[in-house]
C-alpha cells in the first residue's frame, strides 16, 4: 500500500511542481519568461510528437514488427528538412493572419471557408478523441501494472480513481494556461514551458530504463544483438520481416510521419501557433531530431531485452515497466511511470485546447451564426472552451472504458496519422500551387476523408466487433470491388498501405479537379498570393498622400457600426478597447471624418485583432456582415483603387503582389526601425556612459597625476628592456636630474654596476614571474648609501605577458636604525628585566613572609578588637549602671523628704487618733447614761466632754488632720511620679524604636534630675512645638542625662542649664547649654573619644559622650558641640522626624 | 568578386540532400543491410539517421546567416 501512496504523491508532487512553473511563468517570472521563449524550450516542446504511443507502443511494436516502428521517426526527421521552407513560411502567415489553428490555416487560404475549416475540425475530432483515449488507456494499465506490484493481494483496484484524478489535472491544467484567454494566438508560456519539460522528463525516464537493461541487465548493445540473433527472436533484427511487402509499409509509414510531424493539430499548434519566433526552428531543425533519436535508440534493446527475459509478448507495450519491477527497481519504475504519464499529459493537454479552440471557432460558431440559436453563447466563448477542453478528456475516457483493448484502440495511432495525412495535399498545395481552390481542397478533403474512413476506420470497427466481418470478407451488399480492405480487387498486404494509396489518390485526384475545375476569382488570387508571395521581397510601392486626403466619412458612425456590430461577440468595453487601438494604430483616433482608404484600412485590422479571438472565417464574415460601407463608399473605394492602379500603370495581379510586398516590407522596416530606435536609445545611453565614464577617468587620472608627482614615494616605470619611461619629480631630484634626463635611461646611467645589476636582475624576476615583488634593498641618495622599500608590479599588456615594471619605493633608513635602536633596548630591556625578575622574586619572598605575619596580627587584632567590643558593652553597661545610680541617689533624695513629711504627719496624726479615740469613749459613756437616765452622771460626763474639748482644741485637730492626710497624699503622688519616671528610665533597653513626643521623654528624665540639680544650677527649660520622632526613648533619656549631668559638672558653685527643644529642616533639635568653665579647643575634639575625661581620676569614666554619641549616631542624628573657655559649652542633639 | 553563397543555404542542395537521405532510408539500399536478421540494419538505421541531424545541424547554422543577410539587404534596400 505504501508504494501506491508513493506512487501518487509522486505523481501529486510532479504535477505540482509543473503547476507552479507554469503559474508563475504566467504570472511575469523573469527568468522564467525568458526561458519559456528560449529556442530550446520551443524545440522540446516539439517532442509532444512522441506520446505514450512511442513510449509504452514502440517497445510493443518493436517486439513484435522488429524496426519498422523507426520509420515514424526518421520519416519525421526527413520531413524537418522542409522546415526552413514549409514550416518557415507557415509561421510568417500565422503572424501575418494571426491564424489559431490548422483548420483556422486551411480556412484562411481557401477564401476563409467556414465549411471548409468545419471539416478539417470533424476529421481532427474523430481521430483524435481515440488517440487521447490511447493515452488515457496507456496511464491507466501502467498504474494498474504498478499496484499489481505495489498490491499484489489487493482486493481492490485504485487505477479508476486515479484516472479520474489525472483527467481533473489536465482539464484544469489546460483551462488555466491553456484557454485563459479568449485569444489563443497569445502566447501560452506557462503551458508551453510545462510542456517542453514534460518532454525532458519522458526522454530522461526512457534513458534510465534503457541504460538500465542494455547496461545492468545485459552488457550493451552487442550482447543483445549476439544473443538475438541466435534466438527464436532474431526476426525482429528487420524490417518487419522478409518480403517486398514490409518495404511499402515502411515507405507509407515514412509519408505518414513527415505529414503527422507538421500537420497532426497538437503539432501544429506548437510549432506554428506557439511559434515564438521564426529563427526557433533553426534550433528544432537538429534539436527535435536530435530528441527523437535518443527516445529510439534503447527502444529496440529494451523490446528485445523483455522477451530475452521470458517475459510473454503480448506485455511487450508494457517492457519498459516490468523489465525493472521484475528486477525490484520500483524508483526506477516509477521514474518510468512519471515519464509515461508526462507523455500522456502533454499529449492530451495540447491536444485538447488546439480542438476545443477548433470547435468552438469552427463548428460552434458558424452553427449559431447560421441557425440563430444559442446566441447567447457567442458571449461565452471563454467558457464554451473549457467545456468542450473537459468534455473531450471525458468522453474519451469514456471511450477508452468503452472499447477496452480492441483493435482499433491499440491501432489508433496510424489510423490517426492516416487521417492527418489528407490535410498534406490542400495544405502544401494551398502554400505552392496558386491554383488550388476552396473547392478543390473540400473535394480532396472531403473524397480523401471518406475513402479513409471506408478503408481504415471501417476494418478497425468491423475488427473491433462493432460490426459485421461480412462487410470485410464479401464486400457491402456483397460488392467485392468494394471490399474495404482491397478497393476494385487490389491488394496490397497491409491495409494501412491500401488506405493510404486509395486516399491519398482521391484526395489529390479530386483536390487538382476541384481546382483546375474553376477559373482563379479574384479573391481565390489574393488568398493564394497572400500565402505563397509570403516569403517574396520586391520593389516598394507606396501609395500618394492624397488618396488619404479626402476624409469625408464620419468616423463615429462607423464606430457605432462596429460596437453594435461586435457586441454579440464582446462586452462594449472590450470592443471599444479593440476598436480604440485599431484607430490608433492608423493613426486616426483624433480624427472626427476620415478617407474611404482609411476606412478600408481600419475594416482590415479590426478582421486582424477579430481573427485571433474567433478564427480567420468567423472573423471575416463577421466583419463582412457589419455592413462598414455604404454604397456610395463602395463605389469610393473602388473608384480610388482604379486610380492608384491607374497611376501604377500595373495590372491587378501586379498590383496584389506588390501590395503584398509593400505590407511584408512595411512589417520588415518597421521592426528594423525599431530595432535601429532601440539601438540608438542604447548607443545614446552607451555614449553618455562613455562620457561620464572618460570624465571620471580624466578626474581620476588628474587625482592620480597630482597625487603621484606630491608623493613622497619615488615612484617610476620601466620597460621590458629596463628603460625609464617614467618617474616622478621626487625620483629624479634623488638623482639630482631631471625627469626628461632620467626617461630613455636605464639603471646603469645611475647607480654604480653592482647595484643596477642587481635592480636589472629583480626586474627580470618580476617579468618572468608575472607577480609583484617587495623587498629592502640600499639605494643612493646625494651620494649617500640609504636603504629603502620597493614593491615592484609586472605591467601586463592585453595578451597576458609582462610588458613593463612599475615600481615605487621610499626610504627606511630612519627606520632601521629605529628598529636597530629598537633592538638594542630591547636587549638592554630584557637584560633589566631579569634582574628586576631576580629582585622581584626575593621581595616577593619577603613580602610573602610579611604576609603570613600581617595575617597573625590581624587575627591578634580581630581577637582584640572582639575583646574590646565586649569590654566596651561592659563599660557601657556599667556607664548605664552609674547613670542609674547617679538617678537613684537624686532618687532616695527626692523620695526620702516626702517620706520624712509623711512620717511627720502619720505621728502628728497618730496622735490626733488617740484624741478621737478618747472623745469617743466619752461620748460612748454619756450615751450609756442618756440610756440609763443617770441625770448627774449625764451631766457631768458633758462637762468632762466639754473640759476635753477645750484642753484638746478638738476643733483645731480636725482641721489639721486633712491639712496633714493632704500633704502625705500630695508627698505619696510625688514619690509615686518619680519611680514610675525611675521604672520608665531604668526599663531593660529591648532597642525597639517608637514614637514619642521628645519633650515629654526630656521631662521625665528632669523631673528625676530635678532635685540634685536644684541645690547647684536654675535649670531652664524652653520646650519648643516639636513633632514626635521614632527613637529608643530610654537611650535618648540617658542622652540628655549625660548632657545635663555634664553641664552641671561644669558648672562652679552655681550657674545655668538650659534645656531647649525646637525643629528644624526635619531634624528635632534638643540643645542643653550651660554658662560653665567650657571646653578647650584641644580637647574638644576628643570628647567624644571613648575613656576621655577632664574629670579627676575616679570621677568620670570617659564615655558618656562617646556612648551619648553613638546613640545618636544609630539614629541617624548628629551630635554637636559648640564651647568657649570661660563662657560654656552647648551641645545640640540633632534627631530626624523620620528615623526608618 | 560577388562572395559564393554556402551550400547549404542553397534550397536545391537541401532537396538534393532529402532525396539522398530518403533513398538511403528506403528500398533497395535498406535492404543490402536487411539480410539475415542481422544487427547491421540497426546500426545502419541509426547512423543514416544522425548524419541526417547532422546535416540539419549545419542547416541550422547556415540560416542564421542566410537571415541576417536577409535583413541587411533589406535595410540597404530602404
Amino acid at each position: 500500500m505504501i508504494l501506491i501512496i508513493i506512487t501518487i504523491a509522486c505523481f501529486s508532487i510532479y504535477m505540482g511542481l509543473l503547476f507552479l512553473l507554469a503559474l508563475r511563468t504566467e504570472k511575469g517570472d523573469p527568468f522564467l519568461q525568458r526561458c519559456s521563449t528560449h529556442p530550446i524550450v520551443y524545440a522540446a516542446a516539439l517532442g509532444i510528437y512522441c506520446t505514450t504511443w512511442t513510449y509504452y507502443g514502440s517497445v510493443g511494436s518493436a517486439a513484435t514488427s522488429g524496426l519498422i516502428f523507426l520509420s515514424l521517426y526518421i520519416g519525421s526527421t526527413l520531413a524537418i528538412f522542409s522546415w526552413p521552407l514549409i514550416l518557415r513560411k507557415m509561421v510568417r502567415i500565422k503572424h501575418e493572419y494571426r491564424i489559431t489553428s490548422i483548420a483556422d490555416f486551411i480556412s484562411a487560404r481557401y477564401k476563409r471557408s467556414e465549411s471548409l475549416a468545419a471539416i478539417v475540425t470533424f476529421i481532427a475530432l474523430i481521430g483524435v478523441i481515440p488517440y487521447i483515449a490511447l493515452q488515457l488507456r496507456a496511464t491507466t494499465t501502467t498504474f494498474g501494472i504498478l499496484s499489481s506490484y505495489a498490491m499484489p493481494d489487493a482486493a481492490y483496484d485504485v487505477t479508476h480513481y486515479m484516472a479520474w484524478l489525472i483527467i481533473g489535472i489536465m482539464v484544469l491544467f489546460t483551462i488555466l494556461f491553456g484557454a485563459r484567454r479568449l485569444d489563443p494566438t497569445e502566447a501560452h508560456k506557462g503551458m508551453m514551458l510545462s510542456v517542453s519539460i514534460q518532454s525532458i522528463v519522458q526522454l530522461l525516464a526512457l534513458l534510465c530504463v534503457g541504460i538500465y537493461v542494455t547496461y545492468f541487465i545485459f552488457n550493451g548493445f552487442e550482447d543483445i544483438f549476439s544473443k538475438v540473433e541466435h534466438s527464436e527472436f532474431s526476426k525482429l533484427l528487420s524490417i518487419g520481416g522478409a518480403g517486398s511487402g514490409s518495404y511499402m509499409v515502411w515507405i507509407t509509414y515514412l509519408i505518414l510521419s513527415m505529414a503527422a510531424v507538421m500537420f497532426l493539430p497538437r503539432q501544429f499548434h506548437v510549432a506554428v501557433v506557439e511559434n515564438p519566433n521564426e529563427n526557433h526552428i533553426k534550433t528544432a531543425l537538429w534539436c527535435f531530431p536530435l530528441y527523437m533519436f535518443l527516445i529510439n535508440i534503447f527502444l529496440m534493446p529494451i523490446a528485445m531485452g523483455g522477451l530475452l527475459c521470458g517475459f510473454p509478448i503480448e506485455q511487450a507495450d508494457s517492457f519498459v515497466l516490468l523489465l525493472p519491477l521484475a528486477n525490484n527497481h520500483f524508483w526506477l519504475a516509477l521514474i518510468v511511470f512519471i515519464g509515461g504519464i508526462s507523455a500522456a499529459v502533454s499529449m492530451i493537454m495540447i491536444s485538447s485546447m488546439t480542438i476545443a479552440t477548433m470547435i468552438t471557432n469552427h463548428l460552434l460558431l458558424p452553427f449559431i451564426n447560421k441557425t440563430n440559436m444559442f446566441v447567447f453563447l457567442k458571449k461565452e466563448l471563454l467558457k464554451c472552451r473549457w467545456f468542450f477542453i473537459a468534455a473531450l478528456v471525458v468522453v474519451s475516457y469514456v471511450f477508452e472504458r468503452f472499447l477496452q483493448a480492441s483493435y482499433m484502440l491499440s491501432n489508433i495511432g496510424l489510423i490517426s496519422f492516416a487521417a492527418v495525412l489528407q490535410f498534406a495535399p490542400c495544405i502544401i498545395g494551398g502554400l505552392y500551387w496558386h491554383g488550388a481552390k476552396k473547392r478543390g481542397a473540400i473535394m480532396g478533403l472531403v473524397g480523401g476523408f471518406i475513402v479513409w474512413f471506408y478503408t481504415l476506420l471501417l476494418p478497425a470497427m468491423v475488427k473491433s466487433g462493432w460490426l459485421s466481418m461480412s462487410i470485410l470478407d464479401n464486400g457491402p451488399f456483397g460488392i467485392i470491388y468494394l471490399k474495404p480492405e482491397s478497393l476494385f480487387s487490389i491488394s496490397l498486404d497491409n491495409n494501412l498501405v491500401h488506405s493510404v494509396f486509395w486516399s491519398m489518390l482521391v484526395n489529390v485526384v479530386l483536390f487538382s479537379l476541384g481546382s483546375l475545375s474553376l477559373d482563379s476569382t479574384e479573391e481565390d488570387q489574393k488568398c493564394a498570393n497572400n500565402f505563397i508571395d509570403i516569403m517574396l521581397q520586391e520593389k516598394s510601392l507606396e501609395v500618394p498622400e492624397s488618396f488619404y486626403n479626402d476624409e469625408t466619412i464620419n468616423i463615429n458612425q462607423k464606430k457605432e457600426i462596429v460596437i453594435g456590430a461586435l457586441q454579440q461577440y464582446f462586452s462594449k468595453a472590450d470592443v471599444i478597447l479593440m476598436l480604440d487601438l485599431c484607430l490608433d494604430s492608423l493613426n486616426i483616433f483624433n480624427k472626427s471624418a476620415i478617407s474611404v482608404l482609411a476606412l478600408a484600412e481600419l475594416q482590415n485590422n479590426l478582421e486582424k485583432v477579430l481573427t485571433g479571438s474567433l478564427g480567420s472565417a468567423a472573423a471575416h464574415k463577421a466583419v463582412e456582415s457589419m455592413g462598414l460601407f455604404t454604397d456610395s463608399e463602395s463605389q469610393d473605394l473602388k473608384r480610388v483603387y482604379s486610380e492608384i492602379l491607374s497611376n501604377f500603370r500595373l495590372s491587378p495581379q501586379e498590383l496584389v503582389n506588390k501590395i503584398d510586398f509593400y505590407r511584408e516590407k512595411e512589417e520588415l522596416l518597421t521592426n528594423h526601425s525599431r530595432d535601429l530606435e532601440m539601438k540608438i536609445v542604447e548607443l545614446n545611453e552607451q555614449i553618455k556612459e562613455r562620457k561620464l565614464v572618460e570624465k571620471a577617468l580624466s578626474q581620476s587620472e588628474n587625482k592620480y597625476k597630482i597625487l603621484v608627482e606630491h608623493l613622497p614615494q619615488r615612484i617610476f616605470r620601466k620597460n621590458k628592456e629596463g628603460i625609464y619611461t617614467y618617474c616622478n619629480s621626487i625620483y629624479a631630484k634623488d638623482l639630482n636630474v631631471t625627469r626628461e634626463e632620467i626617461i630613455g635611461k636605464t639603471d646603469y646611467d645611475f647607480y654604480p654596476k653592482e647595484l643596477a645589476d642587481k635592480y636589472r636582475k629583480d626586474d627580470v624576476r618580476i617579468y618572468k614571474n608575472g607577480s609583484a615583488e617587495e623587498f629592502e634593498e640600499q639605494y643612493i641618495q646625494d651620494a649617500n648609501e640609504t636603504w629603502v622599500h620597493t614593491v615592484k608590479v609586472p605591467i601586463k599588456s592585453e595578451d597576458g605577458t609582462s610588458d613593463g615594471i612599475l615600481g615605487i619605493f621610499w626610504d627606511i633608513t630612519a627606520r632601521r636604525q629605529a628598529a636597530k635602536y629598537l633592538k638594542e633596548s630591547k636587549e638592554v630591556l630584557e637584560f633589566s628585566v631579569r634582574e628586576r625578575t631576580a629582585e622581584l622574586s626575593v621581595a616577593n619572598k619577603h613580602l610573602h613572609y610579611k604576609i603570613t605575619e600581617l595575617e597573625k596580627t590581624k587575627s591578634e587584632l580581630e581577637s582584640a578588637y572582639k575583646n574590646l567590643k565586649e569590654t566596651e558593652q561592659q563599660l557601657f553597661q556599667a556607664e548605664k549602671l552609674a547613670s542609674i545610680g547617679q538617678l537613684a541617689a537624686g532618687v532616695a533624695h527626692e523620695i526620702n523628704n516626702p517620706i520624712g513629711s509623711v512620717l511627720s504627719n502619720t505621728n502628728v496624726l497618730r496622735e490626733y487618733l488617740n484624741t478621737y479615740k478618747k472623745q469617743i469613749k466619752m461620748s460612748r459613756e454619756l450615751q450609756k447614761a442618756v440610756e440609763i437616765g443617770n441625770n448627774d452622771e449625764i451631766r457631768m460626763l458633758v462637762a468632762s466632754i466639754r473640759q476635753f474639748d477645750e484642753e484638746e482644741n478638738l476643733q483645731f485637730i480636725m482641721q489639721d488632720s486633712d491639712t496633714l492626710i493632704g500633704e502625705a497624699q500630695e508627698r505619696l503622688n510625688r514619690v509615686e511620679k518619680i519611680v514610675a519616671d525611675l521604672s520608665c528610665f531604668s526599663m531593660e533597653d529591648e532597642g525597639v524604636l517608637e514614637r514619642v513626643d521628645p519633650n515629654e521623654s526630656i521631662k521625665s528624665v528632669l523631673s528625676v534630675l530635678k532635685n540634685d540639680l536644684l541645690h547647684k544650677c536654675d535649670l531652664i527649660e524652653e520646650f519648643g512645638d516639636v513633632p514626635n520622632i521614632k527613637c529608643n526613648q530610654q537611650q535618648i533619656g540617658q542622652v540628655v542625662t549625660h548632657l545635663v549631668m555634664n553641664a552641671v559638672q561644669s558648672l562652679g558653685l552655681w550657674g545655668k542649664v538650659t534645656v531647649k527643644t525646637s525643629q528644624m529642616d526635619g531634624f528635632v533639635l534638643i540643645e542643653v547649654k550651660d554658662d560653665g568653665c567650657g571646653i578647650a579647643k584641644e580637647a574638644l575634639i576628643k570628647i567624644f573619644d571613648p575613656f576621655y575625661t577632664t574629670k579627676g581620676i575616679g570621677k568620670g569614666t570617659g564615655l558618656g559622650l562617646s556612648i551619648s554619641y553613638e546613640i545618636v549616631k544609630r539614629h541617624k542624628g548628629e551630635m554637636l558641640v559648640e564651647s568657649e573657655v570661660g563662657k560654656g559649652t552647648k551641645f545640640t542633639v540633632k534627631l530626624p522626624v523620620e528615623n526608618n | 568578386m560577388k562572395r559564393k553563397e554556402p551550400l547549404f543555404r542553397k534550397k536545391s542542395f537541401i532537396i538534393v540532400i532529402f532525396f539522398v537521405l530518403f533513398i538511403l532510408i528506403n528500398w533497395p539500399f535498406i535492404s543490402i543491410f536487411d539480410k539475415g536478421h542481422s544487427k547491421k540494419i540497426f546500426y545502419y538505421l541509426f547512423i543514416v539517421w544522425g548524419i541526417s541531424i547532422y546535416v540539419l545541424f549545419l542547416m541550422g547554422n547556415s540560416w542564421i546567416n542566410y537571415h541576417k543577410d536577409d535583413f541587411k539587404k533589406n535595410a540597404n534596400d530602404k
